[in-house]
């Protein structure tokens, strides 16, 4: 998730956030960088970071999240797109 | 089976090298619109790698420099592929690189099952003669064997492998689901699915998809109708008839994938994956011989010879 100051996180594109254009594939490199330790998931917060800070189109973006997420897919919809639950697992700024 | 190609044995070699021609067109353009994607597997970090297939007898990913030069041979070799160029040798060498490639981008966690049918009818044409007709150098001895059955077996073989591929997602269904399948309840959470982790993932879900989770109805339907495709997808081998009728039902079928679901199985959307259940030899037969006509009138360079010494 990117963050703007005091704004919604809001999700990054599977490029940007997995440096993968394939929506599974994202899925599984996020999966994997989720599921070992806080120093993995700070690598690679810090190189989801480095690549909101080269495109320019996120120039607004302050901080990342990476972050698990719980949903009740036929429902997520009726629930103005919220999780049933959401962890922060860490969260790291974009350096400009 | 027997009626599905009833053809001379020119019209089936015609009709092989234009299967050629349209399946290595189609693998050239979705490797390079895909560039950056297959680019990028090179710098995936090696613990995500999850072998699949022959790349289970690797440990560990291969060096930056082996994938990506396999990769970028894929071109010329693919070029060469659809020329007919050398083909004894490039038909093989891309068809099997093609395999290489995507077993390897497959290789990290994730299966795009539209490669499968891609590859398989690569390999079937890059070791068959595919090539004894609209090859290049065009020259009168391009000519086609009077022996039919060598260009029947791989039209047919990628006819079965095209069927088998949806016969095996509908069996795959029934074992998961059972017949519950067509209640249409598995098919409704798989739309919903796809739409949140789209959704999620900052990517385009499908509003069609995401309208229709109110009306679930409609997925039984949807559920019935995609399984009846899958399970009689046999039938398609029939006769040529029954092999149109099912491919544009199975093209319907990857279209209300798309809108519903915003899953774009580009292969068989294309076409071309249907394409051995049709006489595409007419393709060739319209613009080929143009072509060819046009190549053999072109002004001839003479063969230079050294003066005698």
């Amino acid at each position: 998730m990117g963050l703007e100051q005091k704004e919604r996180p809001e999700p990054l594109s599977p490029s940007i956030a997995a440096a993968n254009s394939e929506v599974i594939a994202a899925l599984v490199t996020l999966q994997n960088a989720t599921n070992g330790d806080v120093a993995k998931s700070a690598r690679n917060a810090k190189a989801i970071a480095a690549r909101v800070r080269m495109d320019p189109d996120l120039r607004d973006i302050k901080f990342v999240q990476l972050v698990r997420s719980e949903f009740d897919a036929t429902t997520y919809f009726d629930r103005d797109q919220k999780p049933i639950s959401r962890n922060i697992l860490i969260q790291c700024e974009v350096a400009r | 089976m027997n009626r599905l190609h009833t053809t001379t044995s020119a019209d089936s070699a015609m009709r092989l090298a234009t299967l050629r021609i349209l399946v290595g067109v189609y693998a050239l353009v979705y490797l390079a619109a895909r560039f950056v994607y297959f680019w990028k597997f090179a710098d995936l970090p090696a613990t995500q790698f999850a072998p699949v297939f022959f790349m289970r007898a690797f440990d560990a990913p291969w060096s930056e420099a082996a994938y990506r030069g396999l990769f970028l041979a894929l071109f010329p070799l693919g070029i060469a592929f659809v020329a007919g160029i050398r083909f004894e040798y490039t038909g093989r060498l891309f068809s099997l690189g093609l395999l290489a490639v995507l077993t390897y981008t497959n290789s990290w966690g994730t299966i795009l099952h539209t490669d499968n049918l891609l590859c398989l009818h690569a390999l079937v044409l890059g070791f068959s003669p595919s090539a004894d007709s609209l090859s290049w150098p065009i020259d009168d001895h391009n000519e086609a064997s009077t022996d039919s059955a060598a260009y029947l077996w791989p039209i047919k073989t990628m006819a079965i492998l095209c069927v088998a591929t949806y016969f095996l997602a509908g069996i795959a269904k029934l074992k998961i689901a059972g017949l519950t399948f067509i209640e249409g309840e598995n098919l409704r959470n798989h739309v919903a699915l796809a739409a949140v982790r789209k959704t999620e993932l900052g990517s385009v879900s499908s509003p069609i998809g995401v309208w229709m989770l109110h009306h679930t109805g409609v997925f039984g339907a949807l559920a019935a109708l995609s399984l009846l495709f899958e399970l009689a997808a046999p039938f398609a081998l029939v006769n040529e008839r029954l092999g149109k009728v099912w491919s544009f039902g199975a093209w319907m079928f990857h279209f209300g994938v798309l809108l519903t679901m915003a899953i774009g199985f580009f292969y068989p959307l294309s076409f071309i994956a249907f394409a051995p259940f049709f006489r595409v030899e007419l393709l060739a037969e319209r613009y080929g011989y143009r072509f060819r006509k046009r190549a053999l009138n072109a002004p001839q360079t003479p063969p230079t010879t050294n003066p005698p010494a």
